[in-house]
């Protein structure tokens, strides 16, 4: 009953004009993203974030939130229409979202994907409302050492789940860490790492990190290659992407199942969108009647994924909110957006600020309908917006990110530092390095050190503390296993295409 | 500072540790597991844009304050229109001056974000 009671008083704050206008915004700004290749939900998320500021913080998460999920839906128009993904999640959409297009079914590959988009994006807010406070009050329990611990498994899972190797994620990890350790200790006072650069004092922010990482880095690797897109001419109008019942009858259990898979995999931190698409897609094949239809056409195979990755985003929320830990780099931008409003993420969160938790929630159910609906009536606008802006998209990116960049703290050193970790992001992605550990060991770095030091205090110095309290024990276990089952698992997995 | 508190130097002095086991964890990883070998770099041809475009973006920092975001913009986005995609010359100045002008009043009067104007000072009185 009082879930029902907070969430009404979430949807009175999400449909005040202003946060409506805000989701709508954000929602929209998701969809062209995600249907742009070149950018990313986590990019646009972090040139976005500056201008943010001015909304408060619950219009910012609102509008965040919104590009977030709004991505997912996006990406897939691009993914069915030109064989070329918008967003790594839809890259599984592809599979058989582009040869129904070339069956001439582009519409009821497009109509299916939004309305398993909606489905898996609309049942995973309800997972959210029902876990999420649950894990909030559990999580309010715990002291410095399990929130070390905690934040290490979060960490650890991160590298587990991005890229192939482990050690190049803990390197990653490692990196950012250090990059939160920049600047003035946060106990004695004491420059650390500064290199007598004044303006290293205050340490790096995490805006430029991220908006070079994801928004320049995307862009500079855009320019290597000229890419000719070829898109396939069909008819978008609102009946042709409506698809049949007997279209609907056949996708109904895949997006069941979707919702299942994604709303899970989206809770664990480094998982998301992109693995839980993947995962439904091996699934539907596996279960399927006519496992030789995947690849060539299968409904199925558009609306498990699609379902899969929209509830992935509601899961990814999970954590985020009830422990104040991101997910992925997406949602790391969203904690850090309530960081720089002065919140303090975690479980609290929900007792402090119930009006931007369950305002949030609210939004989510509005932005989710208001995405189905544009996926539905607006695909042919949508990619006719997309043909316009595609050649200045790179420009516009550098001229927003800077300015984004520069308006947090008036300082062209900012505009530095992001231009800077463009390159080590390019760089990163050219070796093969995975970004996501970097973003979350600057964002959490300095949350765990504190912990860390916080716990030593409790226990005169002892680092047993970590493994003689239970919780913080099995957490840190569960890092182990996470750290080596993975290799195990692939080694003694058969070489496969 | 706090009994039994870590000094400032415990983390970094931890994280130095963990990257060196790392490192020699990686360079095993690379020559006994050959996990390295299917880099996908870039031909140095395929480097001129990418620098190309790093360029404007070092060239934005130095002129920011001196000349100010108007003209830094639109001499950004001529070098980039033109130099780097290829553009006309007429395209890429009035695109320029589009994003010269949606820029200043999208940051300076819509989010009131105080940018240096440089010697159009005068915008600032607008």
């Amino acid at each position: 009953m009082e879930t029902i009671y907070l969430l009404l008083r979430g949807f009175s704050v999400a449909l005040t004009p202003e946060n409506l206008l805000l989701c709508a915004v954000g929602v929209i700004t998701g969809t062209l993203v995600g249907a742009l290749p070149g950018i990313g939900s986590a990019g646009a998320c972090a040139i976005l974030l500056p201008a943010t500021f001015k909304l408060g913080p619950v219009g910012s998460l609102i509008m965040l939130a919104g590009i977030f999920y709004g991505t997912q839906y996006g990406g897939t128009i691009t993914s069915v229409l030109m064989k070329v993904p918008g967003e790594s999640a839809s890259v599984v959409t592809m599979f058989d979202g582009n040869p129904l297009a070339r069956q001439g079914r582009a519409g009821v590959a497009l109509g299916l994907a939004a309305i398993g988009s909606f489905v898996g994006g609309t049942l995973s807010i309800v997972g959210l409302m029902l876990f999420g406070p649950v894990l909030a009050n559990y999580a309010l329990e715990l002291g410095p050492a399990e929130h070390f611990s905690l934040m290490v498994l979060s960490l650890s899972l991160v590298c587990a789940f991005t890229g192939e190797s482990i050690v190049r994620g803990l390197i990653a990890t490692c990196f950012g860490l250090i990059l939160a350790l920049v600047g003035q200790d946060i106990m004695t006072g004491q420059p650390r790492l500064t290199f007598d650069f004044q303006q290293l004092l205050d340490g790096i922010e995490f805006l430029p990190v991220a908006v070079g990482m994801f928004g320049l880095s995307e862009t500079i690797e855009s320019f290597e290659k000229k890419r000719s897109m070829e898109m396939i001419k069909a008819d978008l109008g609102f009946f042709k992407v409506l698809p049949s019942l007997r279209d609907l009858g056949q996708s109904f259990w895949a997006m069941v199942r979707g919702t299942v898979v994604g709303f899970l995999i989206g809770i664990f931190p480094g998982a998301g969108p992109t693995i839980s698409s993947f995962i439904s897609y091996g699934m539907e094949q596996r279960i399927s009647r006519n496992p030789e239809q995947f690849g060539k056409g299968a409904l199925a195979g558009v609306a498990g994924p699609e379902t899969a990755n929209n509830a992935a985003t509601g899961g990814a929320l999970v954590p985020m909110l009830s422990l104040g830990l991101p997910s992925s780099p997406s949602t790391a931008i969203m904690l850090a957006a309530l960081i720089m409003f002065g919140l303090k993420p975690g479980p609290s969160l929900f007792r402090e600020a119930p009006e931007l938790v369950w305002g949030l929630i609210g939004s989510l159910y509005i932005g989710n309908t208001l995405l189905v609906i544009i996926n539905l009536a607006c695909i042919p606008l949508i990619v006719l917006f997309m043909d316009r802006i595609r050649a200045y998209l790179p420009l516009a990116i550098l001229l927003l990110s800077a300015f984004g960049v520069y308006s947090y703290r008036n300082s062209v050193f900012d505009i530095g530092i992001m231009i800077l970790f463009g390159l080590v992001g390019y760089g990163m992605r050219k070796i093969e390095f995975p970004q996501a550990p970097v973003i979350l060991g600057v964002l959490l770095g300095g949350a765990a050190e504190s912990s860390l030091r916080q716990a030593m205090v409790m226990s005169d110095g002892n680092p047993a503390i970590f493994v003689t309290r239970p919780l913080s024990a099995a957490f840190l276990c569960l890092t182990l296993a996470s750290l080596i089952l993975p290799p195990l698992f692939l080694r003694k997995r058969p070489k496969q295409d | 500072m706090d009994e039994g508190a870590p000094g400032p130097r415990f983390m970094p002095i931890l994280l130095a540790v963990f990257l060196g086991i790392l490192n020699v964890l990686y360079w095993m990883d690379v020559f006994f597991f050959q996990r390295g070998g299917k880099l996908n770099l870039p031909q140095m041809s395929e480097l001129v844009r990418p620098a190309g475009f790093i360029l404007v973006g070092v060239l934005m920092i130095l002129l920011w304050e001196r000349a100010g975001v108007v003209a830094t913009v639109l001499i950004a986005s001529f070098i980039e229109l033109k130099g780097i995609q290829g553009y006309s010359w007429a395209r890429s100045i009035w695109i320029g001056f589009l994003f010269s002008l949606s820029t200043w009043v999208l940051f300076q009067l819509v989010l009131r974000v105080p940018l240096p104007a440089g010697p159009f000072e005068f915008l600032l009185s607008l």
